[in-house]
């Protein structure tokens, strides 16, 4: 309950401060956001298998968003960032499917 | 503890996510294992007591469950227990067998237990009721368990499902954990989750509104410098068109301009030659030439020769009468005048003559000339020059019947 107050503070403050996004983050916010977005996914699956660890929440959304940031950096030096950036998003987007689809057989049974 | 046989029961359904859904529990069994590593720690004290204890209501939960698909998760509780566990010395024994014992089951508790037994329940001495009344154990077991196992806030409600409800508490507890967790408690991992979540909501917004905002900000350095070269090299063909376009339009500009002189010079053309053949009418300095013939004397051969003295001394359009004088014109006698093209005219005979005044006068005036000739004709020619003569008689002409213009050379 309060994750989720939490996540519609973030977007409240996001929409009302509006910041510009620095030059320098500019190619990996997107990236951190998905791979957040899984870990957040992650979570909720683990809420509902009852296995939920706030210390590994922590550590697997900050080491997400830092691997799916490194790999992006490391594409964009080797000149193959857009088409890595590309498999980081198809990858987790496949991680967020399935913990979607553990998610739904908890809540659905189907 | 209940919890972790539901977990492998539920992926027992033939989906192919199931595969799949494998793989990403990398991130749900890290957390099982390392809670596994905390529940240890807390439960220590019990391990002695409650280990073998849980590991017998698991087998007996298990059995109607599902034997089959309670094993791995049991089991790799059963490690984590074992390794954690190393220092009692009971705890090795015990765990060894338990992975066999889902098989033999509640039935035949008796095969494997007396190992556990021996050095596992020594202590307690429970173990034998433990095995045939199951149900009554579990909460027990799993209350002191269960706090280092589950999430902090699911133990209550999660645990009592399942030890109340039993088989029908698999439907409860996946929403009553999430009831569970959606009930506001602030403790570290509840604002940890919060403050994670924040932030991703905070970068979520703002990715989404600089995407909207701009596109070319969030381009990287190759993108830009292609579409740089993109732009250039649409800018460098489009300049080229445009001088291939200004190149057709100023030559087209000079087309009209040429066009519209060469109309110009053609309507000159046109009026000129109307004064030569007498369809216009015509105006400028020139002379008046009357010829009064009383007598009658005064023929066509005289007034053809006073025309030609007239077109000698420069006349440029000449009016006889009422008759406009062009190549074609003829003179006749006929009766008490002259017939001109075909007009009868008599005296006084009036020329008007376009031309240089004195030139004409002179030409005129000239010894043995048409007023000596008129003369001696006993006619009288009276001459006046004027500054403004006008020849308004229109000749009518007539289309040639066969001749027609003949194509310009080279063209």
């Amino acid at each position: 309950m309060i994750a989720v107050l939490g996540l519609v503070l973030g977007i409240v403050a996001g929409l009302v401060f509006e910041p510009a996004v620095p030059q320098g983050l500019q190619p990996y916010l997107p990236i951190a956001v998905v791979a957040a977005l899984d870990a957040v996914f992650g979570g909720l699956r683990a809420v509902l298998d009852g296995i939920f660890d706030d210390r590994v929440f922590t550590v697997s959304f900050l080491s997400n968003i830092i691997v799916a940031g490194l790999i992006v950096y490391l594409g964009d030096q080797l000149g193959v960032g857009s088409q890595l950036s590309t498999g980081v998003v198809v990858v987790l987007g496949i991680r967020i499917f399935s913990n979607a689809a553990a998610i739904r057989r908890h809540l659905f049974k189907a | 503890m209940s919890d972790e046989p539901e977990q492998p029961a539920l992926p027992t359904g033939p989906d192919d996510e199931d595969a799949v859904a494998a793989e990403p529990d990398a991130d749900a069994p890290d957390g099982a294992t390392e809670e596994d590593d905390e529940a240890v720690v807390a439960p220590e004290p019990d391990a002695s007591a409650a280990a073998p204890g849980v590991a017998v209501v698991e087998d007996s939960e298990a059995g109607p469950s599902g034997a089959v698909d309670a094993e791995p998760a049991v089991e790799e509780v059963r490690a984590d227990h074992s390794a954690a566990d190393a220092p009692t010395p009971d705890a090795p024994t015990p765990d060894a067998p338990t992975p066999d014992a889902p098989t033999p089951d509640a039935p035949t508790p008796d095969a494997p237990t007396p190992d556990e037994a021996v050095t596992g329940p020594s202590p307690t001495g429970d173990e034998a009721p433990g095995d045939e009344a199951p149900g009554d154990e579990a909460p027990a077991d799993q209350a002191p368990d269960a706090p280092g196992e589950l999430d902090l806030d699911e133990v209550a409600t999660g645990t009592a499902a399942v030890a109340a409800a039993g088989e029908p508490g698999r439907r409860v507890t996946a929403r009553s954990r999430l009831a569970a967790a959606m009930r506001p408690k602030a403790n570290r991992g509840q604002m940890l989750a919060a403050l994670l979540c924040a932030g991703l909501g905070f970068g979520l917004v703002v990715q989404v509104q600089s995407n909207n905002s701009s596109d070319l900000d969030r381009l990287r350095q190759s993108d830009l410098v292609r579409l740089l070269t993109d732009v250039n090299s649409e800018a460098e063909r489009l300049s080229g068109e445009e001088q291939e376009v200004r190149a057709a339009a100023e030559k087209l500009a000079n087309q009209e301009s040429s066009g519209q002189e060469a109309q110009a010079q053609a309507r000159e053309r046109l009026l000129v030659l109307g004064i030569l053949s007498g369809t216009v009418k015509a105006t400028g300095p020139g002379i008046e030439l009357r010829i009064d013939d009383p007598t009658g004397q005064v023929g066509a051969p005289t007034l053809l020769d006073a025309l030609q003295e007239l077109r000698d001394a420069g006349a440029e359009a000449v009016q006889v009468g009422t008759v406009r004088v062009v190549a074609s014109t003829a003179f006749v006698d006929s009766g008490s005048g002259v017939e001109v093209d075909g007009r009868q005219l008599r005296p006084p005979y009036t020329y008007r003559v376009i031309g240089d005044p004195q030139t004409l006068d002179a030409a005129m005036r000239i010894p043995g000339g048409v007023l000596d000739v008129l003369e001696q004709k006993d006619a009288r020619g009276t001459i006046t020059r004027r500054d403004t003569v006008v020849v308004d008689a229109l000749h009518a002409l007539a289309t040639p019947q066969y001749a027609r213009p003949a194509p310009e050379a080279g063209s």
